[in-house]
């Protein structure tokens, strides 16, 4: 009898669908058993076996490298940039004297006027969009529920912004001053280029599309890597990292980095005559292009800036795809109706889709 | 082992280093699932050095593996039965009468307490399995695969998978009960 509990059990753990207590009575009964403990053995000898120094897959993966060679498959990488804390040149010290003398006597110049480093803050609520000039020139598309922050200091040393949202940047070109935006778990440097990021924080991925020029992104917990992205390409990372914002534009540290795992893919994107569907939205349309109704939703409530209520859980592996160039969210609703997928109602601020 | 972690190095950064630690990790268990189905070393070596190569040449699409494991497994196991079915004239193996053939548990721990005789007997009893059941329950006790993941490699039903592991399990008891009877 005590067999045949044991054989269920040892059935139960293989096929997944062991409860903690039958493990725990699995292993009750093993201890108690040695011709059980035996058996068990027979079926799970333990100790993954990990001989990654097994000399005889050694052998095997030199050969295989020599193939891989001759067929040419081990393309030079790029070598990684090791980026080094910068440290003050003395010889740069006049000139950072001559900074600071200069903008004392602008501050005295300008009546103290405000000058503070304390950066700034442009901010989309949702149901708008806006478009700002960088003080650099470089042009920024802020799309609903979106906000930048950067230091009184931009584009005096360098170029850095924090981006929450979606927005489309078009950067204004200056070797010197490297243009770094950070959003979510990434952060893209950009070598003078117009391209599309999409990171909002309830939504599970964060997604660069790049029109034109080259950008380099560099995931926040792998600082040594970089990812070069050319036109026409979409980066798509997994952003499980929760990373929170502090006003002061810093990104804190993952909680977890040991469990942080990041899922990329790159796609291709068709970029063909500038209709660069990714941000369309900054002409006023809203896109959806074969996205699932979670990002149906998400977009839907940031565009008109209400809430999604889905009450129909079969909806979520439908894809949607269409353009909406200025149109109502009555239009929106009634279209996405059309497609016999789905009905909705919309009461105050809130629709309820099934 | 983080192996989606590595998954993404290759895919993503090129890296070499990480593309070789996947090879050596994988690379036993691989060759001797090919082993059982093609029975001559050079050729279990081809097709696993084939089945790694579409890992690097994949680049991107590799992170959308979510097992690797059971991917590499069954990229082996096509492998394999491509090559018996393009060289049938050579040799006439049906697919459904392949075992592991003489039943060496490489790669595991020694099993001090038990005694050596009772290791033999158990391997025979292994080796009198019918042909499935020997490669289910090698795949179980090599490999570390549940049920689901056996099933996907061996294009068979869960259910399917767990008759086979009851019927070697059965048999190793009764060897163990007859073994108490017979000893001391």
């Amino acid at each position: 009898m005590k067999e045949e509990r044991f054989y269920h059990l040892v059935r139960r753990i293989l096929s997944g669908a062991a409860s903690t207590e039958e493990a725990a009575e699995l292993q009750q009964l093993i201890d108690a058993d040695e011709q059980l403990a035996i058996l068990y053995r027979q079926v799970f000898p333990g100790g993954e076996e990990e001989q990654d120094e097994d000399s005889e897959a050694l052998l095997a993966y030199s050969a295989h490298y020599a193939r891989m060679q001759i067929a040419g498959l081990f393309d030079p990488a790029p070598e990684a940039e090791v980026r080094r804390p910068r440290r003050v040149k003395m010889y740069l010290l006049p000139a950072a004297a001559c900074l600071l003398v200069m903008a004392l006597a602008g501050a005295w110049w300008f009546g103290l006027r405000d000058h503070s480093l304390a950066g700034r803050e442009i901010k989309t609520p949702k149901g708008s969009r806006s478009h700002v000039v960088l003080p650099d020139g470089s042009e920024v598309w802020l799309n609903a529920n979106s906000s930048i922050t950067y230091k009184g200091d931009f584009n005096r040393t360098g170029r850095e912004l924090t981006l929450t949202g979606e927005a489309y940047f078009k950067v204004a070109k200056n070797a010197d001053k490297p243009f770094i935006i950070q959003a979510g778990a990434l952060q893209v440097k950009v070598l003078g280029t117009a391209f599309n990021i999409r990171s909002y924080a309830d939504e599970p991925d964060i997604e660069t599309t790049l029109e034109s020029g080259s950008v380099e992104i560099t995931l926040n917990d792998q600082p040594g890597n970089t990812i070069q992205l050319k036109p026409g390409q979409k980066l798509r990372v997994d952003n499980s990292l929760h990373t929170a914002y502090a006003n002061d534009s810093t990104v804190s540290e993952p909680a977890d980095p040991a469990g942080a795992m990041l899922l990329l893919s790159k796609m291709k994107v068709d970029t063909a005559g500038n209709a660069m569907t990714d941000a369309a939205w900054k002409e006023g349309k809203l896109v959806f292009d074969g996205d699932d109704f979670q990002r149906v939703a998400s977009k839907i409530e940031k565009w008109y800036n209400v809430t999604v209520v889905a009450e129909n859980s079969l909806l979520q592996s439908s894809r949607f795809t269409g353009i909406f160039d200025n149109k109502s969210l009555e239009t929106v609703l009634s279209t996405l109706r059309e497609t016999g997928k789905l009905a909705y109602r919309v009461e105050h601020d809130t629709v309820y889709i099934r | 082992m983080d192996i989606l972690a590595l998954q993404q190095q290759v895919a993503i950064y090129r890296d070499e280093n990480a593309y070789k630690r996947l090879f050596l990790h994988f690379y036993k268990g691989l060759i001797r699932f090919a082993d059982t189905y093609v029975r001559q070393h050079e050729v279990a070596e081809e097709i696993v050095s084939d089945v790694m190569l579409k890992i690097w040449t994949m680049q991107e699409a590799l992170t959308g593996i979510r097992n690797l494991k059971v991917y590499l497994f069954k990229a082996v196991r096509n492998g394999a039965i491509n090559h018996l079915l393009r060289n049938r004239h050579y040799t006439t193996w049906d697919i459904d009468q392949l075992a592991p053939e003489a039943f060496v548990s490489a790669g595991t721990p020694e099993d001090e307490t038990i005694h050596r005789e009772l290791k033999h007997r158990f391997a025979e009893a292994v080796s009198q399995l019918p042909p499935k059941c020997q490669m289910v329950y090698k795949l179980i006790r090599e490999n570390s695969f549940t049920y689901r993941e056996v099933a996907a490699i061996l294009d068979i039903s869960e259910n399917t998978v767990d008759r086979h592991l009851s019927i070697a399990m059965q048999r190793l008891g009764a060897v163990l009960q007859t073994y108490r009877h017979t000893s001391r």
